[in-house]
């Protein structure tokens, strides 16, 4: 039952603490990722649990059992990292085999559990091939192969798909989640993109200079974060400083400059500061509004992205808004065009202005 | 004036072609993005232009001047290749100035230049810091800067923001656009990610196996994709094999797997011709209600997944195809459950077809 769980674990390196104090729970076959910006603590929190490096404060259980004494090889997870490392001198069975093999397990139980985690990843046909005639995605694939079937039941994940291009990333993400679910794995995955982490786990885990920011569902780090930091980190968001004027059952009223915006939280901030965000796509855009708390603006920039498009609208009133709009409806508007705009309350998150303003708070330096 | 023109350029390694007779031409003040998967041929392109290595066949031309037997120094161009190396014993700072100084431009006027890029790559507060002391993708925003401050007016990129986390390379590429507009640069950018080529892009060019595939506006390369090549690595899609059934004015019935029916609204492949359907997933309509209309097809969810701005729904056909629903998260009032039936549908004008590929769908799909 490799379920996971860190105890105030905290690992220092000199007078830099890559983790501090961080608590977090994995569920048996649960798939959990780890996202946020180079340095914040990611892979020491994977490093630890796999064993690699020790904490310096914390314990570390996987299943029942404290393992911050226990070695690696004992630890019973599968681990795969950026850096594709396959033996060259050796082909793709050898490779995945190779775990089965040190163990000692006899050739027809090693064989069948190769050739089957390999069919896994659709690599039977290549057996034979050794690491540089296939390619990175291939090559990544047999990685992650033989790292399941080294028996573990608990896949450590350090930006497995990194190396690889785009497009071949988005296929294997897929791949990878399926792999791991039919299989019956735990697994915690480590990425710096944020689409990654949300497409391919149940739930995501957000960091920031070494401490755990937030944890949650994808869907629900999306609609409602908690904190302005994940708002900005886990897709686009406007961000619009104002003061909550006035907050009632029905709602709150913020004030930017001359302009309303309503939201529907708020009742605690009643008076004060506060960050206003909206993602783009929630935004109304439209050439007439009668409606007297539309914001007017001209649209300053319109880029295509694929299957959206997504423009920047300068207010009159100073601010710089994204919105995005689906291709596929929206051929309407052009730069130069005068536009209004409006915030559907149930779409803006009400957030207090952070001591360190807002800039400091968002930044993923 | 930076224009840049190859004609029928090769260069081969060994026995492999690397690139393959490519005619190109690059307009001044044009932002150009070479697209295409590891392999293609892509940083061969750039380091032939920026004269790093020389071609075995053809002519390269920067403003209208033969360049081939000119060496990199003197072609006006601020190469940034992937591997980029910063001097460690310098600061940043100086790291950026160190162009312009060498070119004879004044200290004052040195720093300043400097300290301009440093601020568009969101750098100047870590002007005094050594590379030593920075992130990869801090040092990746030096070197870009240090391209910048070069003062050239060609710029060439290879994967520029490739060290960076995702969430600095999506605010960076709106930034690297406002730069090259605003500097009156011209930009040849290579990259294997085909969102940030169509946001940074006046024109992409799609390479593949040493070759053009297929040259536009992003918008153009994403509407019309003159290939399953083209329409798998710019965008995605859902791909269906199937044979023109029959044919009349208005468009071609195609069955597909299982015997399935649909109809397109293209009519010029000859009945009987094995095709490949392509549609884009936000194209691949989803509802619960199955609508008396054209190509309403029944299926089962077999997966969701939530991709922030969209969801995306894994259906499975009744014909047995699977196919991918992208739903605009602003737009989903209906939610789709594991399992559940639901509709898909495929609108005739929405659908692109290709002759069958030689080495079959899956090959060309996996040649990625």
């Amino acid at each position: 039952m490799p379920s996971v769980r860190l105890v105030n674990l905290t690992k220092r390196y000199r007078d830099v603490v890559a983790a501090e104090n961080v608590n977090l729970e994995i569920q048996d076959k649960e798939y959990v990722s780890i996202i946020g910006p180079s340095g914040c603590g990611k892979t020491t929190i994977i490093k630890c649990i796999a064993g690699l490096i020790e904490p310096s404060e914390g314990e570390i259980y996987i299943g029942e059992r404290l393992v911050n004494n226990v070695p690696i090889q004992e630890r019973g997870v599968g681990y795969v990292f950026q850096e594709i490392a396959l033996f060259p001198h050796m082909n793709v069975y050898d490779n995945v085999s190779y775990g089965p093999t040190v163990k000692g397990w006899e050739r027809t139980r090693t064989r069948s559990l190769a050739e089957e985690m390999l069919n896994l990843v659709a690599l039977r046909d290549r057996m034979k091939d050794y690491p540089n005639e296939l390619s990175g995605g291939a090559r990544q694939k047999t990685a992650i192969s033989r790292a399941l079937s080294s028996g573990s039941l608990l896949l450590l994940l350090d930006e497995p798909l990194g190396s690889l291009d785009a497009k071949v990333r988005l296929v294997l993400r897929r791949e990878l989640r399926r792999m791991v679910k039919d299989l019956g794995l735990t697994a915690m995955h480590i990425t710096h993109d944020q689409e990654e982490a949300m497409a391919i786990s149940d739930r995501v885990v957000v960091m920031k200079s070494g401490k755990i920011t937030e944890v949650g569902t994808p869907l629900g780090l999306y609609l409602h974060p908690k904190r302005l930091f994940t708002a900005n980190f886990v897709g686009e968001a406007n961000f619009i400083m104002g003061e909550l004027v006035k907050s009632t059952s029905e709602g709150s009223i913020i004030e930017v400059n001359s302009k309303t915006l309503r939201g529907i939280e708020g009742t605690n901030l009643e008076k004060k500061e506060v960050v206003a965000a909206i993602r783009p796509e929630f935004v109304v855009m439209e050439k007439n509004s009668k409606k007297t708390e539309a914001w007017k603006g001209k649209i300053e920039d319109r880029v295509f992205v694929g299957s959206v498009i997504r423009y920047e609208v300068r207010m009159d009133i100073g601010e710089l808004i994204a919105v995005k709009k689906p291709a596929a409806t929206d051929r309407r508007f052009d730069i130069g065009d005068e536009v209004y705009l409006t915030f559907p309350p149930q779409h803006v998150l009400l957030y207090p202005l952070p001591d360190a303003g807002l800039e400091k708070e968002i930044s993923i330096e | 004036m930076p224009t840049v023109r190859l004609a029928h350029v090769t260069k081969r390694f060994d026995n492999i072609t690397a690139i393959d007779h490519i005619n190109l031409e690059i307009h001044d003040g044009e932002y150009v993005c070479i697209l295409g998967p590891t392999g293609s041929g892509k940083t061969t392109l750039l380091r032939l232009i920026a004269g790093v290595i020389k071609p075995d066949e053809g002519e390269i031309h920067i403003d209208g001047k033969l360049v081939n037997d000119v060496p990199p120094q003197e072609r006006g161009t601020a190469y940034m290749p992937q591997q980029y190396a910063l001097f460690p014993h310098l600061r940043v700072i100086e790291n950026v100035s160190f162009g312009p100084l060498a070119k004879g431009v004044n200290r004052s006027k040195a720093a300043q230049i400097s300290m301009q890029m440093l601020e568009m790559t969101r750098l100047a507060w870590r002007a005094n810091s050594f590379p030593g002391e920075l992130s990869g993708g801090m040092q990746q925003r030096v070197a870009l800067a240090r391209g910048l401050a070069s003062s050239a007016k060609l710029l060439l990129l290879d994967e520029p923001l490739g060290a960076l986390d995702a969430r600095l390379r999506v605010e960076l590429r709106y930034r690297l656009r406002e730069l090259a507009q605003k500097n009156n640069l011209t930009t040849i950018h290579v990259t294997h990610d085909q969102a940030e080529a169509m946001i940074v892009a006046d024109r992409i060019v799609v390479l593949r196996n040493g070759q053009i595939q297929q040259e536009g506006p992003p918008t153009y390369i994403y509407s019309q994709p003159k290939s399953i090549f083209v329409a798998n690595f710019v965008g995605g899609a859902n791909f269906l094999e199937g044979f023109i059934s029959e044919k009349n004015s208005d468009g071609s019935w195609v069955e597909l797997r299982g015997r399935l029916r649909i109809f397109i609204s293209e009519n010029d492949h000859p009945v009987g011709e094995r095709i490949v359907l392509a549609i884009r997933e936000e194209s691949s309509w989803i509802g619960k209600n199955g609508e008396d209309e054209v190509n309403v097809i029944r299926g089962t969810v077999n997966t969701t997944s939530f991709l922030g701005d969209f969801m995306s729904h894994e259906v499975l056909l009744e014909n047995g195809d699977t196919v991918n629903c992208r739903v605009p998260t602003a737009m989903t009032s209906e939610k789709f459950s594991i399992g559940e039936e639901v509709f898909v549908q495929l609108k005739p004008q929405d659908i692109k077809v290709y002759p069958y590929p030689p080495a079959g769908l899956y090959k060309e799909l996996e040649a990625l």
